[in-house]
């Protein structure tokens, strides 16, 4: 008998220490290639006279340029100016929505986390470009229903102001805003506020005096991750901002490199200098939001009457219809409408011209083909990316594996355009990439890149949650670690995992940047089609190719529906065995905090 | 010290109806508890009374003020009844200090400066917490946080006190010290209170009077002595812990007393006779405690309240045994502080003595 067991596992025994660390081996190198590569990229491009791969020299001139002059001192302050203004606004309102979503009974208060969930998954582009023709002088949606209404000529509203790129790009931090208090307001047992009240604190007293204090580290912490989003932001100063004259450093960047002659040592420089700034601010953020002591005591829990506002309660109820209004309703109808015009701001003439060009035309064709491709394929391998990172780096860690992970943050502190710009670098600077150069799989490779924290994030607590044994015994089982994770890992986290292909996905369809830097006129995506149509003044063009977008991502949408209910059944009876207990899991917390925690997002989970 | 009037409370959460018709007063002074098993409607009841919920139907009202009518629409807001109020999680604000947490409802008041100062340090002194008063409320214990929520309560100097099952998160040993003190503040200036708990023996300590909840209904309101020694009916005699339920029927009734038959144990009890009157024929519900039958070995010698039975099943409980006895056709659950040495085991002959004083007397 022993001899027959001893020549089945007898191969495994003689696994040696070179075969095993194979594929620790190919991790390392694909961290380093996808991280550390494109920024040193993009250093060295900071310093060149010439783009990477062709002959140059060093120079310190885009350097001097930008740090040594005042001419970025404009952008800088702009980006500030903005960052600021949009964390606060887009806060202050998330603040509201919270409170009212999770303390009162007001009519729609339901509708509030649904709604914020598809503004967060709506790609800013959406809001960005919809609303600059709504809000376009004369001729968009807001100004010709005054003309129609009032007779009047005058424009009321224009978008291209700083009320216009603030209020817009507010819209989407909210929605960020929203999630990350939201479970901490959810977590906080009402019988504080209770007892502040028979303590005889009005209402209005006890939001000031006691929600506020508590809910107070996770409005920090919205306010500065609202910060950061806001320096980092493209798509939306590019579209609405530039028109207006206001350049940010995001689409500085971008300028020195889209205008002829391109100027790419300056752009890598001010994009190095906005990575190091992210990378400061990220690491102010973790530090401050780690020394959070604030444990709200829990216990039995009775149950809680929420606030009722017999009188004015209207008046909240419609603040959550404007904001439907403002984030969904009028930018689809605006969308819509100019998809079927021959002209933008003639609402009179109805065709489908637009939509005839489109698909006669074989470059729309293939940006949708290639959307799809992207969107299905690369959103799948770049969550399936994200789950390996974690599962390798975060349990059970060493000094190695530590050291790994430190490469996995860089994403968070290079917006897409300054990643989008590295890669570019990357594949022109490496003789044996230039064949890639234009084509989809540079797409593909930067697209999965800058999407990599957002997966990360989706199923990072999935992965984590897993109890280490259930994987350990298919080892014991005779299963490699490959096959373990694909077998057993993989289809325990299917929810979580569901879920980040989707948002990856809808952020991969969104992205703007990737395709701006990296793409032709012939390989593109239908995000890049459409700024390219918008930017070169085909406005109803513009529009049917963003709404062929959105039937993309409602179609998706649906489809992940459809998956996550067929698979229902089987999620939740496995989800009592995946539960680990608290001593068993010996993984070290991420040090960037979550910003959306799949278990508090009501839909696909 | 106010007087708290409840008169036809209502609520129903969908179809299930959590409040039946409840009405209830709580005199000036008295310590009045509101004992029952989760989901009788006791704490719903104690959120009404503090404005914290609001019932369907009824009226609250504390003296002569009016808090709650649904008749006419009057909700008079929690922050304007003048009430302590002792939560079951404590409750205590994790962003204050100590001194800041008890001085929270002085500050509503307008009470400041050096008065302010003296009143709050005062209360926290008779809680035992003046040493305390600097430190983050995060940092106490919870029997610390428990004193902080009394001391929270009392320092406004409430009309009525209200607890909601304050002692339910605490360990068995901090349950009884605390339960100490609520006394000891209680007696320093006997303010009307009510007391919600699942926990009998926390009821009987503290209380005037108990009532006991049941399906949303009070289905027995007394002294913490009638209600031990006079349980109204089948569920309240189960509730507090009653083991043993038999019926019987009258034979004769005389001065005081009652000879019943009851034909489950095939043997005749005397018992007290109940106030209400008792005609021969008549049915009766009759329940004893496991700790009040006593239990010989071998057979009955006849007369008094002693039947013959078997032992069944013995459990060593440590300070005493419990045996299922089987006496004619039912079963007797005794408990008796005998020591191992004296054990009977299964099979042996006993008789039992049911003393007519500790028969209860049921509704039936």
């Amino acid at each position: 008998m022993t001899q027959l067991n001893a020549g089945r596992r007898l191969g495994r025994a003689t696994e040696t220490k070179v075969v095993r660390s194979v594929p620790w081996i190919v991790l390392t190198v694909g961290i380093v290639a996808a991280f550390v590569v494109p920024l040193v990229t993009l250093v060295v491009m900071a310093f060149r006279t010439a783009l990477p791969g062709l002959p140059g020299e060093w120079t310190m001139e885009g350097f001097r340029a930008v740090f040594a002059s005042s001419s970025m001192l404009g952008p800088l302050r702009n980006s500030i100016i903005f960052a600021v203004s949009t964390t606060v606004v887009g806060t202050a309102m998330a603040i509201a929505f919270v409170f009212i979503s999770t303390r009162t009974s007001v009519r729609l208060r339901k509708l509030v986390t649904p709604m914020m969930l598809v503004v967060l998954a709506t790609p800013a582009l959406f809001f960005a470009l919809s609303w600059s023709m709504l809000g376009t002088d004369r001729v968009g949606l807001i100004n010709k229903v005054h003309t129609w209404t009032t007779g009047s000529d005058e424009s009321i509203f224009t978008i291209n102001s700083w009320f216009g790129l603030i209020a817009v790009m507010s819209i989407k931090v909210c929605s960020l805003s929203y999630f990350l208090m939201l479970g901490p307001s959810l977590a906080m047992t009402r019988s504080l506020e209770e007892a502040a009240e028979v303590s005889g604190s009005s209402r209005a007293g006890t939001i000031v005096r006691v929600y506020f204090p508590l809910l107070s580290p996770a409005i920090a912490g919205a306010l500065i991750i609202g910060f950061v989003t806001g320096l980092q932001a493209f798509e939306t100063p590019q579209i609405i901002g530039t028109q207006a004259g206001i350049q940010v450093l995001s689409t500085e960047i971008f300028r020195m490199i889209n205008t002829f002659p391109a100027n790419y040592a300056a752009s890598a420089s001010l994009a190095l200098g906005l990575v190091v700034l992210l990378g400061i601010l990220l690491f102010l953020q973790i530090k401050l939001l780690s020394s959070r002591s604030y444990t709200t005591v829990g216990g039995k829990s009775t149950r809680s009457a929420a606030w009722d506002f017999p009188r004015f309660g209207w008046v909240l109820t419609s603040g959550i219809v404007v904001f439907a209004l403002l984030a969904f309703v009028l930018p689809t109808v605006q969308l819509v409408l100019s998809s079927f015009n021959t002209v933008f701001g003639r609402y009179d003439g109805f065709t489908m011209r637009n939509y005839r060009t489109l698909f006669d035309n074989p470059a729309a064709i293939s940006a949708i083909r290639n959307t799809i491709e992207l969107v299905v394929v690369g959103g799948f391998v770049t969550v399936l990316l994200g789950a390996v990172i974690t599962y390798a780096l975060r349990s059970r860690p060493n000094r190695w594996k530590r050291a790994l992970e430190i490469p996995t943050w860089v994403p968070w502190a290079m917006p897409g355009l300054v990643g989008a710009l590295a890669i570019l670098g990357t594949v022109l600077a490496i003789p044996a990439l230039h064949r890639f150069y234009g084509t989809t799989w540079t797409l593909a490779i930067a697209l999965v890149t800058v999407s990599l924290p957002i997966a990360i994030r989706f199923v990072e607590n999935a992965v984590l949650q897993v109890d280490r044994q259930l994987v350990d015994a298919s080892r014991m089982g005779g299963a490699s670690a490959g096959r373990s994770f694909v077998t057993i890992l993989i289809p325990l986290i299917a929810p979580s995992f569901l879920s980040g292909w989707l948002v990856t996905g809808l952020a991969i369809a969104g992205n703007l940047e990737v395709p701006l830097l990296l793409g032709s006129a012939d390989v593109t995506t239908v995000s890049g089609l459409a700024y390219t149509y918008y930017s070169g003044s085909f406005v109803p063009l513009a529009a049917a190719m963003f709404c062929v977008l959105l039937a993309m991502i409602v179609v998706f949408f649906g489809l992940a529906v459809l998956l996550r209910h067929l698979l229902g059944r089987a999620f939740t009876s496995r989800r009592e065995t995946v539960f680990a207990r608290r001593e068993q899991m010996v993984s070290v917390p991420a040090a960037v905090p979550v910003p959306v925690t799949p278990e508090r997002v009501p839909t696909l989970q | 010290m106010s007087s708290i009037s409840i008169r036809n409370m209502g609520k129903a959460y969908g179809p299930a109806t959590v409040i039946d018709d409840l009405s209830l007063d709580v005199r000036e002074g008295e310590f009045l508890t509101l004992l029952g098993p989760s989901g009788c409607g006791k704490t719903t009841t104690l959120r009404s009374i503090a404005g914290l919920e609001t019932p369907d139907t009824g009226q609250i009202r504390i003296d002569d003020r009016v808090m709650t009518c649904m008749t006419n629409g009057t909700r008079v807001a929690p922050h304007r009844r003048g009430l302590g109020m002792v939560f079951q999680s404590y409750a205590i604000w994790p962003h204050l200090s100590v001194f800041n947490n008890v001085a929270y409802p002085l500050r509503r008041q307008k009470v400041k400066g050096p008065e302010l100062h003296r009143r709050v340090m005062t209360t926290l002194e008779s809680v035992g917490l003046a040493h305390a008063a600097n430190r983050s409320a995060t940092l106490l214990s919870g029997g610390q946080q428990q004193r902080v929520a009394l001391a929270r309560a009392i320092v406004a100097n409430p009309s009525v006190l209200l607890f909601d099952e304050p002692l339910s998160n605490l360990d068995a040993q901090l349950r009884v010290t605390m339960r100490e003190e609520i006394q000891r503040v209680r007696a320093i200036d006997g303010t009307t209170a009510v007391y919600v708990t699942h926990d009998q023996s926390e009821a009987f300590a503290l209380s005037d009077r108990v009532a006991v909840m049941l399906g949303g209904r009070i289905v027995q309101l007394d002294t913490p002595e009638q209600v031990v020694a006079h349980p109204a009916n089948l569920e309240v005699a189960r509730f507090l812990g009653v083991e043993n339920f038999v019926r019987g029927t009258a034979l004769s009734v005389s001065a005081g007393t009652a000879l019943m038959d009851v034909p489950d144990l095939g043997a005749r009890l005397e018992i007290e006779a109940p106030a209400s009157g008792l005609s021969a024929g008549s049915s009766l519900q009759l329940a004893i405690r496991a700790r009040d039958i006593g239990i010989t070995s071998g057979r009955a010698a006849g007369g008094g309240n002693a039947v013959t039975g078997r032992v069944v099943q013995t459990t060593f409980l440590g300070d005493g045994a419990q045996y299922r006895v089987a006496v004619g056709e039912s079963h007797l659950m005794v408990r008796s502080p005998l020591d191992a040495a004296t054990l009977a085991d299964p099979g042996t002959e006993v008789t039992l003595h049911l003393p007519p004083e500790r028969l209860l007397v049921l509704d039936s």
